[in-house]
């Protein structure tokens, strides 16, 4: 991994991306609400010293919150399908967290499963993800536990971490990552080795929460389908589905046909396991008919399924979930609680 | 009493079967729902200002719990209560009410109350079983305060209302969990989820969204308590209160009526009265 040092400092480098004509995702404040956007100046930017994570993930830049997959229309009777073929322009999203830019190779795997989601790929091959390392961290946090620390570089195509002075250093941790910086060597100076490591990002990692025992919970899950633990949970849980929207990693959708006279769109649309209609049968049937079926089927495929088929934890540990859930009903509790008693708290 | 006290001796006494309220969070200000099923339990029960949630939601929603459940409600809870009634979802006697005093709560820890709070005339609920603590004194009932905050909006101009609230609405990504969190839509099946026909397009574009935004205040009108639960809930800010309170305001104007003060009333929409005023009827 080669490191750069940044000549300017992070505002300045932002500017400098957008006077060189790159469409920049930031984070930005839209109607009161962090969130990652497509900017215009410099100025729309939030800081990085100013939040711990955006409200919602930078997922929705690969797999959109709603997008059109298939063009359709009737012509004298006859039904005519089209491939819908989306917009995708480069793009540099920068500013997110490691744990969002880590989610990108845990769902690269289930979009490249036996079929290969173009839209998805696309996305992906023309996104430069340039990652900002956590200088802080909050109760919520739990990177740490699931294998990623604040200045993680996986997903990354560029890290940008801080020396103890307060430079920027830019470390290219892909073929991306090194094709952009080539572009900016004006502004960046290749350096052997960072000698004065920031002990900042070992103080963030000590503010996470300590470390799940993944290979018990694995173990717990593997062996306790049935278990009364889930009708504890599922009591408790509304159903909202808060957790499955904000997750970096969640990933399922849920396919709809629009229509307006003859002319119509299938869309691809998110969707949550924690929705009765996510798994209601045609026939009437709901294999998961009740909250405890469905919030088991969260933790399962965060902690078990996903891990059976991929051999990787559906979990960043971004903690979004336990911000967002009206009820508290905190996932790192849940999964480490039950290790030990089978009911946690 | 303390609540807690009131939670031990019911499931001890087996007037309820659960009761259902508040313990410590895992994160600061917050607190977790706790469903109490044995007298042990109950000692983890708290009651503070950041006791936010309307647990009337356990009554209709999701988990069916056993019966009766015992239930913390504070005064803006127990107008869910009175509406749920009246709407015949909840019997009375299913419901066994430990009521709370509450001066405000809040999720924010430096300890600014929700806008709700701030005009609260129900610091002790209208509506238990049992009170733990005194009564204390209430607040009139003012019209002009309770709708400052909307009157704010219905002051701007007709483009720029309707700029605001499609920019509010663009970031709806349509979770739902204003409808999961609000004790009052408590429908089967939902009109968003129909597919057909489909009444509302499910996609987060501009069309669905407005559509079920709109479509989820109308259903709410005359019947929202204005609890304020799928505002809290809404991790994306958008001000979902107003729209409420737009409805519970036009219903205040045309018939009078507050919704959840009255177990016995009939909510105006579902109502006819002569003199009804029917200037909007062309």
């Amino acid at each position: 991994m080669k490191i750069y040092k940044l000549k300017t400092g992070y505002a300045e480098f932002v500017n400098v991306l957008l006077r060189k004509g790159k469409k920049v995702v930031a984070p930005t404040i839209y109607q009161n609400t962090l969130l990652f956007r497509e900017i215009n100046s410099v100025n729309e930017i939030v800081l990085p010293e100013n939040y711990i994570n955006t409200v919602r993930s930078a997922k929705e830049f690969m797999f959109p919150i709603t997008e059109p997959v298939v063009e359709f229309s009737y012509k004298n009777k006859e039904l005519q399908l089209d491939d819908y073929e989306p917009e995708v322009n480069e793009k540099v999203i920068i500013g997110l967290r490691p744990c969002d830019a880590a989610a990108f190779p845990v769902i690269d795997d289930i979009f490249n499963y036996e079929y290969k989601d173009a839209f998805y790929n696309k996305r992906r091959e023309e996104t430069i993800l340039i990652t900002i390392a956590c200088e802080n961290a909050d109760e919520s946090c739990f990177c740490t536990s699931v294998g990623i620390k604040p200045d993680s570089a996986q997903g990354s195509d560029i890290l940008l971490k801080k020396n103890t002075a307060g430079n920027y250093f830019a470390y290219a941790s892909s073929e991306k990552g090194e094709r952009l910086v080539n572009q900016f060597l004006d502004i960046l100076e290749e350096i052997i080795e960072l000698v004065d490591e920031n002990p900042v990002y070992k103080q963030t990692a000590e503010k996470v929460r300590t470390p799940l025992e993944l290979e018990k919970i694995k173990d717990w899950l593997d062996k306790n389908f049935d278990n009364p633990a889930w009708d504890e949970y599922g009591a408790r849980c509304l159903g909202c589905a808060s957790c499955a929207f904000l997750c970096p990693t969640c990933h399922c959708f849920d396919i709809v046909d629009e229509m307006k006279y003859n002319h119509g769109l299938r869309r691809k649309n998110w969707d949550a396991c924690q929705f009765p209609v996510f798994t209601l049968h045609s026939s009437g049937h709901n294999p998961r008919d009740v909250q405890n079926k469905r919030y088991r089927q969260r933790v399962m495929h965060k902690f078990k399924y996903y891990n059976d088929r991929f051999n990787k934890i559906l979990c960043t540990g971004c903690g979004r979930c336990i911000r967002a859930c009206p009820v508290n009903l905190d996932i790192y509790q849940v999964v480490s609680g039950i290790t030990q008693t089978g009911v946690s708290k | 009493m303390t609540p807690n006290q009131i939670a031990k001796e019911l499931l001890e006494s087996k007037k309820v079967s659960v009761v259902v309220g508040y313990s410590n969070g895992s994160i600061s200000g917050k607190t977790q729902t706790l469903i109490a099923r044995t007298p042990e339990q109950a000692a983890k029960f708290i009651f503070n200002k950041y006791c936010v949630n309307n647990l009337a939601i356990y009554l209709t929603k999701v988990y069916k719990l056993p019966k009766p459940i015992g239930l913390f409600v504070k005064g803006c809870d127990a107008k869910t209560i009175v509406g749920l009634i009246q709407e015949h979802q909840v019997k009375r006697e299913d419901v066994y009410i430990i009521g709370l005093n509450c001066e405000g709560v809040t999720e924010s820890l430096n300890g600014e109350l929700l806008g709700k709070c701030r005009f609260c005339e129900v610091h002790t609920p209208k509506l238990f079983n049992v009170l733990s603590g005194e009564a204390i004194s209430e607040k009139p009932f003012d019209v002009s305060e309770k709708f400052e905050r909307l009157n704010q909006i219905e002051e701007m101009p007709v483009e720029q209302r309707w700029e605001f609230w499609m920019k509010e609405f663009d970031k709806c990504v349509r979770c739902y969990a204003c409808r999961q969190a609000c004790p009052l839509c408590y429908c089967e099946q939902c009109i968003v989820d129909k597919t057909q026909p489909r009444w509302i397009e499910s996609s987060a574009h501009a069309v669905g969204n407005l559509s079920w935004h709109f479509i989820r205040a109308f259903h709410l009108a005359g019947r929202c308590i204005g609890c304020g639960e799928c505002e809290r809930v809404c991790h994306q800010n958008i001000p979902l209160g107003l729209l409420n309170m737009k409805m519970a305001k036009e219903i205040f104007e045309l018939y009078g009526y507050k919704a959840g003060v009255d177990a016995d009333a009939k909510p105006p929409l579902t109502d006819y009265k002569m003199e009804d005023d029917q200037h909007f009827i062309r």
